[in-house]
């Protein structure tokens, strides 16, 4: 009944990419992160991280930009505290995404904790309100498991990548920033459409007052405040337009 | 397993329980017209946010090769001229191909 209302709410969707097999939708992510992942594998096997440890974090602590940013805080033996932090901080932006994907999850306990603990940014932009819970699940284990085997992958073959790849100003991470730019163009053209007049002009003004909200809070502190505001203005220019 | 790596896997694991599996679990429904909000001007409001700020980020490494490849795949996005696969192209050659020709790729 609720993924009925779902599509009422989110017209205009694209039937031909819904259809698509779910692996089928999720591989592009998939294969994006695979340098990020990677490079995570590289940098913790030269931080004398051993390769069942990479797989521990990568398996147990799948967070994308935690991992990478905990590296050096573990290098410099900072306390559990101080980690949790700055990990939940960065990660804080999973808290709404999580509350309101809840009833895509399997009704099984432990199916659900690790459909949860599986869910990515790039996992819920190629996620559709529509899909089953099936599909969510493929979707979100098939981004996981590449995400794993690349980290570990990363650890296996640090020894063989050239130094000049990790400090000479090869940008590996930039192929996941390119998939999410493209997904969340899409998802906001979905959810847009229809529901105001000035669509693009609203958007423009979101985007630059969010951009204000990274330069002067910083990429971690941002989130909540900005999603918050960016939340308020849609709302508002959606009932009085 | 050394301490500081069972601390960093710790910390890690704690974070996606707290951020991920707590929020998705504790079976609080929101009232149908509030999920409906939540399912539509929530989300848009967290991909603007990526957007900005996978831009500010990506600028500050290379502004030229970041502008340019970030539009090329919106662009691509925006008007479905082709998948997800012919937008990540575009925009991760268009990227790579600028920051060479800047020098800010050294092979």
């Amino acid at each position: 009944m609720r993924n009925v209302n779902s599509l009422q709410v989110i017209p205009g969707v694209d039937q031909v990419e819904a259809e698509k097999k779910p692996f089928t939708r999720a591989l592009p992510s998939a294969l994006a992160v695979v340098p990020v992942s990677m490079l995570f594998g590289i940098l913790a096997y030269r931080a004398d991280w051993s390769i069942l440890e990479i797989l521990a974090a990568s398996v147990l602590g799948f967070t994308g930009s935690g991992q990478l940013a905990l590296l050096p805080l573990a290098d410099s033996n900072t306390g559990f505290l101080t980690m949790l932090l700055i990990c939940a901080s960065i990660n804080s932006r999973y808290i709404p995404i999580a509350l309101t994907t809840q009833h895509r999850l399997p009704s099984k306990l432990l199916s659900k904790w690790f459909a949860a603990h599986m869910l990515g940014d790039e996992a819920y932009a190629t996620e559709k309100a529509s899909d089953s819970t099936a599909n969510v699940f493929t979707i979100r284990f098939t981004i996981f498991f590449f995400w794993v085997v690349s980290g570990v992958a990363g650890g296996a073959l640090s020894k063989a990548i050239p130094d000049s790849w990790i400090s000479g100003g090869i940008h590996l991470g930039y192929p996941a920033s390119v998939v999410l730019v493209y997904l969340s163009v899409t998802q906001i053209k979905t959810r847009m459409h229809g529901g105001y007049t000035r669509p693009a002009l609203l958007m423009m003004v979101c985007l630059a007052l969010a951009a204000v909200f990274v330069i002067f809070l910083g990429p971690i502190y941002f989130w909540v405040p900005s999603v918050l505001l960016t939340t308020l203005i849609l709302h508002w220019f959606r009932y009085n337009e | 397993m050394n301490d500081t790596v069972f601390i960093t896997i710790a910390a890690l694991l704690s974070t996606s329980f707290i951020v991920r599996i707590l929020p998705a679990i504790h079976g609080f429904q929101l009232p149908e017209a509030m999920m409906q909000w939540a399912e539509s001007i929530l989300p848009t409001a967290v991909f603007l946010n990526f957007i900005a700020y996978i831009f500010i980020q990506e600028i500050k490494v290379s502004v030229l090769a970041a502008s340019v490849s970030l539009v090329i795949t919106a662009l691509i996005a925006f008007f479905k001229a082709g998948g997800l696969m012919l937008g990540m192209t575009g925009g991760c050659v268009s990227y790579y191909l600028i920051a060479a020709h800047l020098n800010q790729i050294t092979f």
